[in-house]
Order: C-alpha cells, then structure tokens, then sequence
C-alpha cells in the first residue's frame, strides 16, 4: 500500500494495467483448464438455440472413449422444460468410426477430431421461458466401475455449470 | 442412554450397507443397485463423522480422567491400548490380503494373449467386411458406368438390380433430391434415404461403403459421387458374415473395456475396503474402549472407594457383583470397610464417654472450693482449679495456654509459692502415697496458710500426682468472724439493758434533787447527769453497732444495678470537700443481692475513705467496676481508691477483723461488716496501697446472669 501512495499517477496506471492483465491470464488460463465449457449459446429464430462448446477431455477420458467407453451428456435447461436432450460419444472399433448419437439420430465420423467438432455445434430447441443451459457427463451412464473413480477424480468433471442464454 | 449405547451400532450398520452399495455399484461384488454414488459417499462420510465424534468424545472423557487423576482412568487407558495393539495386525491383515486376491482375481481377467488374439481377430473382420465393402463399390461402379450412357436413369438402375446382385439402387441429386431409383424388394418401393452427415461425406471422400442395420437386417450400404448426385446402392453381404463379425467386436469391445476398467475397478476395491478397514478400526476402538471400561469399572469403584475410606468417608461401598475374583475382593472390601467403621465409631464413642468424664470431672473441680492440682511423672503441671489458681494468685506459668509447665520453671516464676512447689517436688520423689500438712505463703502482701494434701494416682513410684489446696487463713478468719460475732451478739445484750436504767436514774436524779442544791452544786450535778446520759448515747451506739454486727441479717435478694447504687451514693457524698469519680462499663452489670446490704456496704467503704482523709484535704475516691471471668465463674470487680495516707503495714493482714481501726474514734467495725456483707452475697475482698499512694480496696460479686 505505502509502495503504491508513492507512485506518480502514471505509474498507478502501469499498475492498474498490469493488474488487469494478470487477472485475464488467470481467467483465460482457469477457462482453458475447463475441459468442457460453454463457448456461446445464442437463442435463434423461435426455439432454436445456438449452443457451441469447447470440448478438449483429459487423455484418460479420451483413452476411454478409444476403448468403447460411451460418454453421454445431459443437456439441462432451466427453468426445467418437460423433455431434455442427450448425446453420447461412442466409438465402434470395427466399423473404425465414432459415432454422435442425439436420441435416435446418429451421426459418424472416421475421426476423433470429427466426432468432436460436431459434438461442440449443437442446435438445440428450447421453449421461450428457458434462461439458461448447462452440458454435464452423465456418471450414471459410465460403466459401474468407472462411477466411483469418475467422482472423485478431476479429468471427470466434464460439466459446463449453467449459462445464461444471449 | 439407551440411544447413545445404539447409535455406534446403527451407525456401523449404515456404514457397511453404504459400503457394500457402493462394491456392488463399482466392483461387481455386490449387490446391483441404482443409487447414486454421490448419495453413498454422503451416507458412508455421515456415518464416518458420527463414529469419529463418538470416538473423539470418548478419547477426550478419557484423557480428562487421567488429568483429574480419575480412579481407573490410567489402567483404562493401558487395557485400551493392549487390547487396540492386539486388534490391528488381524485388521491389517484382513485389509491386505483381500485387497492382493482381488487385484490378482482383476488381473488374471485380462490376457494379453487373448487380447493379442481379440484384436487380430477384430482385424480380420474389418478385413472381411472392407472386402465385401469394396466389393459393393465396385459393383456401384458398374451401375454408375452404365448410367453415363442412359436415357432414362430409372430403366438402368432396373436393369443393373439384378447383374450386381443390388437390392436397392437409387440417384440422388447433391440437394438430397431423389433423381431415380430401382429396387429388388417390392416392400421397399421407395428408396431409404441415407443420412445426411452420409451424402455430404461421400462429396467429400467420393466413394463410402458402410455396414447399415445389424444382425439379419444389415445390407451393405455404397455410396459413390456421379455427376450431378450420388449413387447410392444396398447390397446384401456374404451370408453370416455380419453375425460374426459382430460377434468379434462385442467381445473385442468388452475386452477392451475390461483392459481399460482394470484400474478404476481396482481403484473402486481399494476405495470399498479401506472403508471397511476405518471402519472396522472405528469399530475396534469403539469396542475396545467399552471393554476397557467394563474390566476396569470394578477396580476404578475400588480405587475411589478406597480413596474415600482414606480422606476419611468409611461409608464408601463398592457394588458386589460377579462370582469372580473382583466380586471376592468387592465383598473383602465392603467387609473391611464395614470392620473399619464400626471400630472408628466405637472409638469415637469411647473418645466421647472420656471426654464427658473430663468435661464433668473438670466442672466438678472448677465447682470445688478447694484448690486442685494434677502434676504428671515428668514433674509438670498437667491441671489446676479454677480455687487453686485463686488461692495461688493467678495463672501459673507464662500464658494460660503454655502447655504443662514444669514445677521448677514455675519455681523461678513465682518465688512466692516455692514452699509449696518444694513441697510437691518434695512428695513426688517420696516413697510415701500421701502426705499432709500445713504451708504459709505470703501473697500479694497477704499471709496465707495452706492446708496441703498429696496423693500418688497409682501404685507405681512415677505416677501423677495429685495436690488438694484449702486455704486455712479464710477458714480461720472465718472462725474468728464468726466468735466476734458472738461476742458482740452477746456483749450488745449484757450491755444495752442496763443502760437505759442506768440513763433514766441518772435523769431522775437530776430531777429529784436538782432543785434541793444550791446553785454550785446544781450545775455540779447537772455537767455529771450530762455526761452520763451523753455516755449511755455513746454506748448504746457502740452495742447497735456490735449488735448490727453480731446478728444474722435477713437478706432479701433481688437483681442490683450497680451503676445505679453507686451513682446515687456519689451524689449523697459529693461535696466541695469530697469528690467521687465513678468509672462505669457502658452497660453496668448487675448483680443478685440485698440491695439495703449492698448500699450498706459501699456506704461504709465511702466513709471510711473520706474518714482517713487529713481534715483540710480534699478527699477523692474513684470507684471503677470491671467484668472478670475467673474459669467457669463470672465476676464483677469493683475497686476503691482513695488519696488517704493508705493503710499502715501493721493493720493490713487484720483489717477486716472487729476493732481494727487506724482512727482516734469509730468502733473498728466498719470494714468488719463491709467484709461480712461481701461473705454474705458469696464475694471476695482485699486490701492493699494503690501504687500511685492512698488506700486500694478491691472486692469481687458474683455477677448475675
């Protein structure tokens, strides 16, 4: 505080600049961190909503998908509407593709990175009163023995915590 | 309690349900359920904190003991951790040795060999079925060949069903439009639409072949861009193949998972029985400590019961319970404690009976009017009378309180009663029992004689002796009193009837023959009958006072204040020649006597002192009364000085004796009847100089209560 009461006005502006600069690396970096996240989710025309993700799973997570492991996520919305929307990340080594499964409808991809990006561009439909979207791994719909590790371990915290829609 | 005592059990039972949950949701060797494993975890951390509180509480009861040194507490405490250190290994056994076989059981699942032989065999059906794909593509080639040259693509897609083997062929345009279309089955008329992530991939990559539905139903799906749309073409694939290729991925696919699961299935074992390790540690503990406890209790109840006994309590019992050697020693113990009690209560009691005896035996001697003493083998003086120490002129030794004091240190301290104190060391080395006989002291001024009677209290040459003290001096006196008495009685009664003849002939003379003589011989007569009758006045004063003297008065008792009398005689005698002070106690006391023989008393004394005054001097006499407690008897002292020339040292041993007088005039009986009046109301009086010059008189009444 005393180093501070002594600055002359520009360097308090140097400080303040710098100190602003810290906080967006800290932010940025806590968000790259974030191995699922919410990039933007725009309501379009009617109930259309826009939702574009950041998925980029722990390599533990990614071994598991290679190994057939399916990861499904839950697409919650709140206020809760009646019907929710679900995808699973599935990979069928003999067909050597992975698949996106949204309800009945599938999608296939020869590659990961595929899968991946198609998984991060959702068009999703939401009733008008709907504020606010949240995409988490369902732990329920992981193999049994997968649940408990997957509690308490980090690179299973696959959940994007609810965001506002624009 | 009852709910305390349960909780560790219904927590327990909480705890291992949750537990075996949770190896049956994560490690298959449980039972199968659906609850959530967040909501295991919170019944398992709930149960865990509450046996861990219980736990803590009992290790701090514990701790508090041993700090307030709790009788049990540190034996607890050692039994606790004997009976944890013989609980741990068999624990940690328990803990490791299943925790080896299931990491073995998990490990001997997986083969690298059969997952060698899974994956080639995976291969091998990818290679299989990318062969009939590849077929399908060129048999798609084919068609497309064919359709560059049609005029209707309709009738060639019909045409080429059947050579290709195809069961559905059909054009799209890029838009997903359906251009044209052929098809084996008559229950498919119309195309299926491939999906649409299909048709913008095959744009991208020209030709796909995919395997469509499963099991009896898969076809082979191609796809191929043409120009203007895609070609799309249905194939069946060679029989069996796609039942058995999927056969080799669904165990490819569980075996690959059961590789990768290996870890979280381990680390979910691992999780389940270090669980049951804490809890069965918790538990441990948990039992542990109530044995401890149980075992300890009995001996902690007799260590505090013994600790009672010795702070003194002899009512402190232990339970008696068990047939084992803690039951035998409770019952030893409530015994000897039972023993002991009664023994301190009979000693108590006896302590009682000998100190009522000593309490009696001490009022009888303080009642005694003769002087007791009690000196001990060592030559001490062990006790003495309340007489004795008033016939010996006060306490004897330093302080009332200064313990036995020896007969030879008292020697030195009082010389004047070194006759005395011979005479006992005297008797206490004599072989003889008893001795009797006569000592004459002089206290305070006064002759005293002493009758003296020792006794030895037993048979042996060294035990107490005990002295008997009566003071002769008093009794003699009092005989003396008592023969002047009579003889005043007697001489006021010879003298007083003949006077009045005596006084009546001489009056009877003068008047018979008073007027026969002549003048010189009238008056003759006259002075002589004069001097007679003032003679006869004389005497018959003089027998009064004897007679006054000489009866027994008849007292009438009452309660006297003494502030009361005193003052009203100071105002009857206070004059420009006299002066009397009175120094009285904020509250008079007051005493029981006749009031007219008290009065009488200190009329005496006070005209005694103006008497022995020189005429021309101012007489001053100053009257001070004082409370006294002289052993079990209360006293008020009443001192009299007076500025005379004091009492001569010739007159001081009988001054309160009949005709003893240092006066030209008065019949020398004053001072007999003040100490005849003090006698009858049970006082004491005595004479001496007062130091600072005149005479002192101080005489004590009973004070009333």
């Amino acid at each position: 505080m005393a180093s501070i009461s002594r600055c002359s006005p520009a360097g308090r502006t140097e400080l303040r600049r710098g100190a602003l600069f810290g906080a967006a690396l800290l932010a940025s970096g806590a968000a790259a961190a974030e191995p699922l996240r919410v990039v933007d989710a725009r309501r379009g025309e009617g109930d259309v909503v826009d939702l574009t993700l950041r998925f980029a799973p722990a390599p533990r997570v990614i071994e598991a998908l290679d190994a057939t492991v399916p990861l499904c996520f839950e697409v919650q919305f709140s206020p809760q509407p009646a019907d929710s929307t679900r995808f699973c990340l599935t990979h069928a080594p003999l067909y050597r593709h992975y698949a996106l499964y949204r309800g009945t409808e599938v999608h296939r991809y020869r590659l990961r990175t595929e899968l991946f990006s198609a998984f991060e561009q959702q068009r999703l439909t939401a009733p008008a009163h709907v504020r606010a979207v949240r995409v988490r791994l369902d732990h329920g719909a992981l193999p049994p023995p997968l649940r408990l590790p997957a509690t308490f371990q980090q690179a299973w915290k696959l959940d994007t915590g609810w965001v506002r829609l624009q | 309690m009852k709910l305390f005592d349960s909780l560790p059990w219904v927590v327990i039972a909480i705890m291992l349900g949750a537990t075996l949950l949770l190896a049956g949701v994560g490690g298959n060797i449980g039972p199968d359920t659906d609850v959530p494993v967040p909501l295991l975890l919170g019944s398992v951390g709930l149960a865990l904190g509450i046996l861990g509180a219980l736990l803590v509480t009992q290790v701090w009861g514990l701790s508090r003991g041993i700090r307030a040194e709790r009788p049990g507490a540190r034996l607890q405490a050692r039994l606790l951790g004997v009976l944890l250190a013989l609980a741990l290994p068999p624990l940690l056994i328990m803990y490791i040795l299943p925790l080896r076989y299931l990491y073995g059981a998990i490990d001997s699942r997986y083969s690298v060999d059969v997952s060698r032989a899974l994956e080639s065999a995976l291969a091998l059906g990818q290679d299989v079925l990318a062969r009939d794909q590849q077929q399908a593509l060129q048999k798609l080639d084919r068609v497309a060949e064919e359709l560059i040259f049609a005029i209707d693509p309709n009738d060639a897609l019909e045409e080429q069903l059947e050579p290709q083997q195809a069961l559905e062929l059909s054009l799209f345009e890029r838009g997903g439009r359906l251009k044209a279309s052929a098809s084996a089955d008559p229950r498919f008329l119309l195309p299926r639409v491939p999906e649409p992530g299909l048709l913008t991939r095959v744009q991208r990559e020209d030709a796909i072949a995919e395997l469509e539905g499963s099991g009896a139903q898969a076809v082979l799906l191609a796809l191929k861009s043409v120009d203007g749309g895609v070609l799309v073409g249905r194939f069946a694939p060679t029989p069996g193949l796609v039942e058995r290729v999927a056969g080799i991925e669904a165990e490819a696919v569980q075996y690959r998972q059961l590789e990768y699961l290996r870890r979280a299935l381990k680390y979910t074992l691992t999780f389940v029985l270090s669980l049951v390790l804490v809890a069965g540690l918790m538990l441990s503990f948990h039992f542990a400590f109530l044995l401890s406890r149980r075992l300890t209790a009995p001996i902690a109840r007799l260590a505090g019961a013994a600790r009672q006994i010795a702070g003194g309590d002899l009512s402190a019992r232990v339970p008696e319970q068990g047939r084992d050697e803690l039951g035998f020693l409770a019952r030893d113990f409530n015994r000897m404690a039972r023993e002991l009690s009664e023994a301190r209560g009979e000693l108590l009691a006896a302590a009682q009976r000998e100190a009522d005896e000593r309490a009696f035996l001490e009022l009888v001697l303080a009642r005694l009017s003769s002087g007791v003493l009690v000196v001990d083998r060592q030559g001490r003086l062990r006790s003495a009378n309340a007489s004795a120490l008033h016939m010996l002129g006060g306490e004897l030794g330093d302080a009332p309180d200064s313990g036995h004091p020896p007969i030879t240190l008292l020697a030195r301290e009082r010389p004047a009663l070194l006759p005395l104190f011979e005479r006992i060391t005297a008797a206490a080395t004599s072989p003889a029992r008893e001795w009797r006989g006569e000592i004459a002291l002089t206290l305070a001024g006064q002759q005293r004689l002493l009758l003296v009677r020792t006794a030895r209290l037993g048979e042996s040459a060294d035990a107490a002796l005990v002295v008997l003290i009566e003071d002769q001096s008093e009794v003699g006196r009092a005989q003396r009193d008592s023969a002047w008495a009579e003889v005043a009685r007697r001489l006021a009664h010879e003298i007083k009837n003949p006077l009045t003849p005596i006084q009546l002939s001489a009056e009877r003379l003068k008047l018979k023959l008073g007027a026969q003589l002549d003048l010189k011989h009238r008056e003759l007569l006259d002075r002589s009958v004069t001097t007679i009758v003032a003679q006869v006045e004389t005497l018959k004063t003089m027998v009064n006072a004897f007679s006054e003297y000489g009866r027994a008065p008849r007292l009438n008792f009452a309660s006297v204040d003494l502030g009361v009398l005193l003052g009203e005689l100071a105002d009857l005698y206070e004059t420009e020649a006299v002066d009397v002070h009175l120094d009285l106690p904020t509250h008079p006391p007051r005493v029981r006597g006749d009031a007219h023989r008290l009065r009488q008393l200190f009329q005496n004394l006070i005209k005694n002192a103006i008497e022995a005054v020189p005429d021309g001097q101012r007489c001053q006499i100053r009257i001070r009364l004082k409370a006294q407690a002289d052993g079990s008897r209360a006293w008020i002292e009443i001192e009299l000085t007076d500025n005379g020339p004091g009492i001569p040292e010739a007159l001081r041993d009988r001054l309160f004796e009949p005709y003893t007088t240092s006066k030209p005039k008065g019949t020398g009986l004053g001072l007999a009847i003040v100490m005849k009046i003090v006698e009858e109301h049970g006082g004491q009086i005595q004479a001496d100089n007062a130091p600072e010059g005149g005479a002192r008189i101080r005489l004590r009444l009973p004070l009333m209560l």
